[in-house]
């Protein structure tokens, strides 16, 4: 009979299905609320473009009600309680997507997986929520709120990279929010909607709870989520930053030391040349410029013997390489301090070896 | 023979749906089932179906067997080769993209060779007299089409026991003569049948036996006495302008013409019924009547103001629909919510509409159920719900869609009364249906659609002896029956 | 009623390639312009992908809307890749020096390949897809899954959910209309009226979808649906030597997407 068995020989019969294995009604439900999310989506678009045009920007506002998509999963993987619901309803969820023409092709069918695979992670009581505990349902809310942010991490690796950290940050931080409230806040208020309806029986309902008691159960999960989004937008803004200081440029590859250099501890070696950019297009008249030379930073890290090149790499992937003793004896390149990060300043050579936002020096 | 034996149920702790109940079933016999809304026959239907308690949870106890084998000790499977349950909403029943797969479902799961599959798919089509559906994708079939594919698919892998759950109900009179048919030929080919029917009328000539369930007890049936209808008392104002008119309407959906070619009126203080196959365009009619779809051809008026250049808000505030899926027309947390939505979005003078708010839900019997969730209701009270929360806002035009499927005596009396108050405050009220008896006794007028098109307009009596001169006899017949 | 599934039902050779080679075709496709970015390979696979939309008789002009979006989408990933790209030889600036203020946003010979390769890369992912969905028959998709060892019940989902989603539109759209007959219409102005909004449409169509998995899953169970861990299948997809072919083609255009960028493959080869 399949995954369920009974005990039953007449009598009366209380049935559990405690198998891992989804039984033909929870594989029925999450195939059909997957299509349902599918199907929705245009509707979620529609929305997004409601209030794209009501904030009066073009597009991102959007992400306002990126939790929408987040809530189907959440909504399945607490009416299907078993391993791995999360995942295989956020794979048909973007399947259906996909099938459907999603704009967004194969895509969203790994934006919609990875938001599952979250959902999965172990830390949820694999048996679903239980209502009582308030902070396993923040747990829950948590990690709908992470399955949501994650959508901009993954279309980022895609087609945005190299946008600078502050946007994907804010837009990461509204994406987790809007998972917070439409797949952690609506999404409870749905489920205890459907099992007043006596659709579900999952959540046991919280009956004859008056509304301000609801609200001041709620209290500790609203704090806490206050604390997580004043928590991540501290991160984001302050302290994301120095783990990405645009003022530091490592130095790697094949040298005896390498380390993290910072103009700061090199100031007492800081030359100044006066230089002229030569682009094909473009001409900066010349200038003085003053910072360490590429061979004092170098020097430090003690080249290896064998190394002959080196390649300067910046933060939005463009590189450049150079001979390596060509550029020991250069007394005209040197990194200095701009407004947006380190400048590889070339003296010797045309505009396009001039390079910004220095990130990598390689060697090899 | 499969027979259930003082067998008793409920779900989870709740009241009890079945009590102590027995009836047998021999192969070769058709057995109609009837008994009021809630009197469990469907949960019968499962428990004879080996669902309960197999996949359902709940409290069962009693002796279920076929052939002398208990159902329990059975895996589900195996009971499902032998006996074969069609559910009452057919769509729900279908899980495949193509006809011909969805046929082969069963066979296929039950491992029956890749070279007999073919035939048995066509054979099962054949038996529903619907062979052409081999190629068609599901989610294009009618409802009446899927149904028969409903019941191919289960055919396909020959159960001895077919159980059909109101297999009739959102059946047009033509397609009720041929599932007719069909089980009339199931059953002489020895196939045991029980069919669950609200209204027996429709199959009482094929039937061996008719039971009547009442939760606790079957019983041999005996008809109740008739329901006299609420008297009528016809003030069409015929000679002021009509209510609404369309003129020379079009519709289409993608390239299916919906409607060719309609051109009617509806006086204030005029009831009119329109009937006409499914899938003939009366649900679209009563939409574009409503100014919910746009006419791709001609237009509609409303008080003879052109109904798309009036705001969407005064054309809510006048027109009432009501749709067939009561669930899709429900959008409040409870009952009183829902009944007072109307409230604030016409901004109605506050008193007089909860006034009226309470007194309709009164009417529709559903006062007690106020604080409830409103999608926990039984079938009929949402559709009752869906009928008195429009009219708190006092529509002039009310468009009703098969308001009395689903309902038994005292939801048709609400209807009617419904009606009834529209029509005395200077409304009027369009209604689609398949009810002959209330087309002939409570309308002034009966439209007959056929293919997107008029093709019968009068009184009632008039336009049903048309009808039989047409050969369309099932739709005069009271119940649809020939 | 129209139904938004995108598959063609016609008959081309690529339709006529066992699911399982296209779903191959697809991730291969993917991975190599994802992990190899450079334009000239972006533009060989897009014309390449281009030719076979035509082999397949599936015409792109059909899907024009959606074309539109599309193209809008990847010049605006374009000009996110032209204005945060810095380095390289400078065309101009957006903002030139006024005084002591600027120039700002230079437009890089860098930033615009860098732009097309992303351009290109959107592209290709997107009409792969579209070319995969259009060519690919769900249910036989779902019937190979088996073939690779993913139980039918499980990969009998795709099937499922896709045979209701025209059902869920149309459900939808009757949702929308009894909604304006009662004078409802979306509100975006605060989180309380979007959230109303959701409730009205999510609410109706939820619960309809609820009964809908308990009659189907009843249905199925009626139907033997898990009988056995196998099954047998009316319509099957047949494995032909082309597939062999063509799997093994992409492969090896894989290997050598990798091979390219370890360096490891000789300058001439390389496009």
């Amino acid at each position: 009979m399949g995954p369920l068995h009974t005990d039953y020989r007449g009598g009366t019969v209380t049935r559990k299905a405690f198998s891992n294995i989804m039984t033909t009604r929870e594989l029925v439900t999450l195939f059909i609320l997957s299509s349902l999310g599918g199907a929705l989506s245009t509707f979620v678009g529609y929305l997004g473009n409601l209030i794209n045009i009501a904030v009066g920007v073009p597009f991102g506002a959007g992400q306002i009600i990126a939790g929408l998509h987040v809530f189907w999963i959440v909504l399945i993987r607490v009416l299907v309680p078993k391993r791995g619901s999360g995942a295989f309803a956020g794979l048909l969820k973007g399947f259906v997507e996909m099938f459907t023409g999603s704009t967004h092709g194969i895509v969203i069918v790994i934006v919609s997986l990875i938001q599952g695979v979250i959902l999965d992670i172990p830390s949820i009581s694999p048996n679903g929520p239980s209502s009582k505990s308030v902070i396993e349902r923040l747990n829950w809310w948590l990690f709908a709120g992470l399955s949501s942010s994650s959508n901009v991490i993954v279309f980022q690796l895609f087609y945005f990279t190299g946008t600078p950290l502050i946007y994907i940050s804010l837009i990461t931080i509204l994406a987790f929010c809007s998972g917070i409230i439409f797949a952690g806040y609506f999404a409870w208020q749905t489920l205890a909607f459907l099992e007043e309806a006596g659709l579900t029986n999952h959540l046991p309902a919280e009956e004859g709870v008056s509304r301000s008691i609801m609200i001041r159960r709620n209290l500790p999960a609203i704090a806490f989520v206050t604390f997580l989004i004043l928590g991540s937008t501290y991160y984001a803004v302050a302290i994301a930053d120095v783990f990405a200081d645009p003022y530091s440029c490592e130095v790697t590859g094949l040298v005896e030391t390498p380390y993290l250099y910072r103009p700061a501890d090199f100031s007492e070696y800081e030359v100044t040349i006066v230089a002229e950019l030569q682009g094909a297009y473009t001409h900066i008249p010349p200038t003085n410029y003053t910072g360490v030379l590429l061979s004092t930073i170098l020097g430090v890290a003690e080249p290896k013997p064998q190394a002959n090149g080196i390649q300067v790499i910046a933060r939005d992937g463009y590189s450049i390489t150079f001979d390596l003793q060509t550029v020991l004896d250069d007394e005209r390149l040197l990194l200095t301090e701009s407004n947006d990060g380190l400048w590889l300043i070339a003296g010797n050579y045309e505009g396009s070896a001039w390079v910004k936002q220095v990130t990598e020096l390689y060697v090899y | 023979m499969l027979e259930a034996r003082d067998v008793s149920f409920s779900y989870g702790g709740e009241s009890t749906v079945l009590d102590s109940v027995s009836m047998t079933l021999e192969r070769g016999e058709l057995v109609l089932l009837t008994g009021p809304t809630g009197s469990g026959k469907s949960t019968l239907a499962k428990c004879l179906a080996g669902l309960i308690p197999h996949v359902i949870d709940g409290t069962l106890s009693g002796h279920l067997a076929v052939e002398d084998n208990d159902l329990d000790s059975m895996r589900i499977s195996e009971i499902a080769r032998r006996i074969a349950l069609v559910q009452q909403d057919s769509e729900g029943q279908l899980c495949t993209l193509r006809v011909s797969d969805e046929v082969a479902f069963g066979p296929e799961n039950f491992l029956i060779p890749e070279n007999e599959l073919a035939q048995k798919v066509t054979r099962s089509l054949e038996e529903v007299e619907r062979p052409d559906l081999l190629d068609r994708a599901t989610y294009q079939l009618s409802g009446g089409e899927k149904q028969r594919v409903a019941i191919a698919s289960m055919l396909a892998f020959r159960p001895d026991y077919l159980i059909l759950d109101e297999p009739t109900s959102s059946l047009d009179p033509a397609g009720t003569r041929r599932i007719r048919h069909v089980l009339s030929n199931l059953k002489s080919q020895g196939m045991g049948i029980i069919c669950i029917e609200h209204r027996f009328e429709r199959l009482q000539s094929i039937a061996d036996r008719i039971l009547h369930l009442t939760g606790d007890d079957i019983v041999p049936f005996s008809p109740p006495p008739e329901v006299g209808p609420l008297a009528i008392t016809s003030s069409v104002e015929q000679d002021s302008d009509p209510l609404v008119r369309a003129e020379s309407i079009a519709y289409s959906y993608g390239s299916r013409q919906a409607i060719q070619d309609i051109t009617i009126e509806v006086d204030r203080r005029e009831v009119v019924a329109i009937m006409g196959d499914n899938g003939s365009g009366k649900t679209t009619l009563l939409l574009l009547l409503a100014g919910l779809l746009s006419p791709h051809r001609g237009l509609v008026y409303l008080d003879s103001e052109a109904i798309e250049s009036l705001p969407k808000t005064v054309v809510a505030r006048k027109t009432a629909v009501v749709f067939q899926n009561p669930n899709h027309q429900i959008f409040e947390t409870t009952v009183w919510r829902e009944q007072t939505l109307g409230i604030d979005i016409f901004e109605l003078q506050e008193e007089e509409a909860l006034g009226r708010a309470n007194k309709f839900l009164d009417l529709a019997g559903l006062a007690d159920t106020r604080t409830r969730n409103p999608f926990s209701l039984s079938h009929g009270q949402k559709r009752r719900l869906n009928i008195s929360s429009i009219m708190v806002h006092e529509p002039e035009l009310l468009l009703l869609d098969e308001p009395f499927i689903g309902q038994d005596v005292e939801g048709r009396k609400f209807v009617q009364s419904v009606i009834h108050s529209t029509v005395s405050r200077g409304g009027s009220a369009v209604v689609v249906t398949h009810d002959s008896q209330f087309a002939a006794q409570f309308c002034d007028r009966l439209v007959f659609i056929d293919n997107g098109r008029i093709l019968l307009d009068g009184m009632p009596a008039d336009v049903m002896k048309q009808l039989g001169k047409l050969g369309r006899s099932e739709y005069v017949n009271r119940l649809g029956d020939v | 009623m129209a139904s938004r599934i995108g598959f063609m039902d016609v008959k081309s050779p690529v339709h006529q390639l066992h699911p399982l080679t296209k779903l191959w075709m697809l991730l291969t496709l993917n991975t190599s312009i994802i992990l190899y970015q450079n334009g000239a390979f972006g533009l060989l696979v897009l014309s390449v992908l281009v030719l076979t939309f035509r082999l397949a008789k599936v015409s792109l002009a059909r899907l024009t809307r959606k074309m539109r979006f599309i193209l809008v989408f990847s010049i605006l990933l374009f000009i996110v890749q032209v204005l945060v790209t810095t380095n390289g030889t400078v065309f101009l600036y957006l903002i030139p020096r006024i005084g002591q203020v600027g120039p700002a946003l230079p437009v890089t010979d860098y930033g615009i390949s860098r732009g097309v390769s992303i351009m290109l890369r959107f592209l290709v992912i997107v009409l792969s897809s579209m070319l995969f969905v259009a060519t690919t028959d769900p249910t036989l998709l779902s019937y190979a899954l088996t073939d690779i060892g993913i139980p039918y019940r499980y990969a009998f989902g795709l099937v499922v959910a896709l045979r209701f989603l025209p059902l869920f539109d149309q459900e939808n759209e009757t949702v929308r209309m009894a909604q304006h007959s009662r004078g409802i219409y979306p509100e975006v102005g605060g989180l309380h009226k979007i959230l109303r909004t959701i409730r009205y449409t999510f609410f109706p169509l939820l619960v309809s979808a609820l009964m809908k998995a308990e009659s189907l899953s009843l249905s199925m169970d009626g139907r033997g649906f898990g009988y056995q861990d196998t099954r047998t299948y009316l319509r099957r997809p047949t494995w032909r030597h082309r597939d062999t072919a063509v799997c093994f083609l992409m492969t090896m255009i894989l290997a050598g997407v990798i091979l390219a960028i370890l360096g490891l493959l000789p300058q001439f080869l390389s496009v």
